[in-house]
């Protein structure tokens, strides 16, 4: 990266902060007073081992959560503020944040065409005046869906999904399936294109495709796009800025060469160093003597 | 031969409204996976709805049976969608995400309140209106005497059934709220995730059931010209029988059921006993569950792990 581009990089708008955020299920605390923010036209990865609170983040910024604690502000288009913890899930893609799931969830019995224009529901239903104008085919209407089609097909074209258009989406492989998902969610329009570890289950030459899509979102649409990715293959290649967490906290923070270096998360991910303290049980079977114990 | 042509029309007419019915049943269990078992009831409603407004309209002077029929029916539907809605948005919304009994138990809860609540406002005497659409063609005449009969009235039950049936095809298939209820019925939450306001679609679904129940109501009201508060029972259940026959959660499946039922009480009434007409059609029912659980048109429900 030039210094150009790093100028470049921390100029461009804010598009999601997350202040403070707190998720709490009963006794457990899933994500414990995480910060940061996801800029228009970066790609900003969350990563962490199993367990660290990756997807929980998520479900509060897509209103599947309610979270316990904090703030979720995001920027729409329109520059105007929104507080995504007070919005309810379905408008939540009106003022421009889509996603995507760890486990696929298109609609397997509708056609990949169908699966793209659901995903435009919210103009197609405006402009077909509550489907009266589309019942009675009104030229309206019929423009307005020629745009859907014209929308779907340039991102099946972008996915290379465009032979498959009328297939069923449950028949569809594997690796297809996921690329679908990624268009439909680009169909909804985003400000903000949320990711639940797209490459997970494809094979190295998928997850480089991936990237390369990943990529050309950035660049052409210049969206934010947010990334919860174990694949690290993908996510060092193609962040702009990534964001540790382990225990549903934040331990670390910065670019991919930082985050790689980081102390801290090469410990959550491959535990502690040699000269750290053995645990006590264990430090007994070996007759050893711990500090501070046994005095 | 002439015989057999009588009933099979008598038939296609008596299918034709329980198919509008069943329509009703099998739309709001493909969005919710429940049964709405107030859905009888709405259509009763309908139907007293008719007799009200025919009696209003008599007395008004519109005696003009193209511009009462098109009347009642406007009113008609316009009543039921209201019930539609409302039973909905009480009776089942707050239940949405209980376990599958609640809202079973809330229908039958509703079906009873919904009987007794017309059994109070109207009372339990049967109410006839006059015909308003009498005579009509004559298709064979046999020598000995015999006639087969097509009245107008038939006529225009069938035509307005395969009218709905259409425009509700192309409703379900060609446009945003169609595409939406069937994104709904596949995965609510995702659905709601890409822009689709759940609740207003299943609010919407109960609303088009209600206003199809309510033409087999103005229908019947016109066919028998007599209808009292229990009317909504029979008919619920035969409907009912009509979508599990035809593969529940299946449109297509649902008119092809009405029109079996239909046909099956017309030819078992026609060459047996008609007192056995409704054991009949109970007995296809249970004939096509042992041997075709998911009915004529459903598809199989695979659990994929």
């Amino acid at each position: 990266m030039t210094a150009l581009d790093t100028a470049a990089a921390t100029a461009a708008p804010v598009l999601l902060k997350v202040e403070h955020l707190c998720m709490r299920f009963g006794g457990l605390l899933a994500v414990n007073d995480v910060s940061f923010t996801a800029k228009a036209g970066q790609i900003t990865a969350v990563i962490g081992p199993n367990g660290a609170g990756k997807t929980t983040v998520f479900n509060c910024i897509t209103g599947f959560y309610r979270p316990s604690a904090g703030r979720l502000s995001f920027r729409g288009d329109d520059g105007t503020v929104h507080l995504l913890e007070r919005l309810p899930g379905y408008r939540i893609a009106g003022i421009g944040v889509a996603r995507t799931f760890q486990n696929i969830r298109l609609f397997p019995r509708m056609s990949v065409l169908e699966n793209l224009m659901v995903a435009q529901h919210r103009p197609l239903m405006r402009a077909s005046a509550f489907s009266v104008a589309g019942l009675l085919g009104l030229p309206s209407y019929r423009k307005a869906e020629r745009e859907g089609v014209e929308l779907a097909r340039h991102w099946l074209e972008r996915t290379g999904l465009v032979d498959v258009a009328d297939w069923e989406a449950g028949n569809l492989p594997y690796g297809a399936q996921r690329r679908l998902e990624i268009a439909r969610a680009m169909c909804t329009r985003p400000q903000l294109l949320c990711l639940d570890e797209p490459a997970a289950g494809l094979n190295p030459r998928e997850s480089a495709e991936l990237a390369d899509l990943l990529r050309s979102i950035r660049d052409g649409e210049g969206i934010g796009v947010l990334l919860i990715e174990h694949d690290m293959s993908v996510v060092m290649t193609i962040s702009d800025h990534v964001v540790v967490l382990d225990y549903g906290r934040k331990i670390a923070e910065g670019s991919p060469e930082a985050v790689r270096s980081d102390a801290a998360v090469i410990k959550a991910y491959l535990g502690e160093d040699e000269d750290d303290p053995l645990p006590p049980e264990v430090a007994a079977d070996l007759g050893v003597r711990v500090d501070g114990e046994g005095a | 031969m002439e015989y057999f042509l009588q009933q099979l029309i008598n038939g296609l007419t008596l299918g034709a409204i329980y198919g509008l019915i069943a329509i009703g049943y099998t739309m709001v269990y493909g969005i919710i996976g429940m049964i709405n078992f107030a859905h009888g009831e709405i259509y009763m409603i309908g139907a007293f709805v008719a007799v009200i407004a025919f009696i209003v309209l008599g007395l008004a002077g519109i005696t003009w049976a193209p511009a009462a029929i098109a009347l009642v029916l406007l009113l008609s539907m316009a009543f039921t969608a209201v019930y539609g809605w409302t039973v909905e948005r009480f009776a089942y919304r707050p239940l949405r995400g209980a376990p599958r009994l609640a809202p079973l138990i809330s229908a039958i809860g509703m079906s009873i309140l919904l009987q007794n609540y017309v059994q109070l406002l109207q009372g339990a005497r049967v109410k006839p209106i006059p015909p308003v659409v009498q005579g009509g063609f004559t298709i064979i005449e046999r020598a000995d005497g015999f006639a087969v009969n097509i009245s107008y009235l038939q006529i225009l039950i069938i035509l307005t059934t395969v009218a709905l049936m259409a425009g509700f095809t192309a409703l379900i298939n060609g446009t945003p709220l169609g595409r939406a209820q069937r994104a709904c019925e596949q995965d609510k939450k995702m659905a709601g995730l890409l822009g689709v306001d759940v609740d207003r679609t299943i609010s919407l679904t109960f609303v088009m059931g209600a206003a199809l129940a309510a033409v087999a109501g103005v229908m019947v009201t016109m066919y028998y010209g007599v209808i009292d508060f229990f009317i909504g029972f029979l008919a619920g259940v035969k409907a009912f029988t009509a979508a599990v026959l035809g593969g529940i959660g299946s449109l297509p499946g649902a008119m092809l059921g009405g029109l079996a039922i239909g046909l099956i009480e017309a030819f078992w009434s026609g060459y047996f006993s008609i007192e056995y007409k409704d054991v009949a059609a109970f007995s296809i029912l249970v004939l096509v569950l042992i041997f075709r659980p998911t009915g004529l048109l459903g598809r199989p429900e695979i659990e994929k792990v």
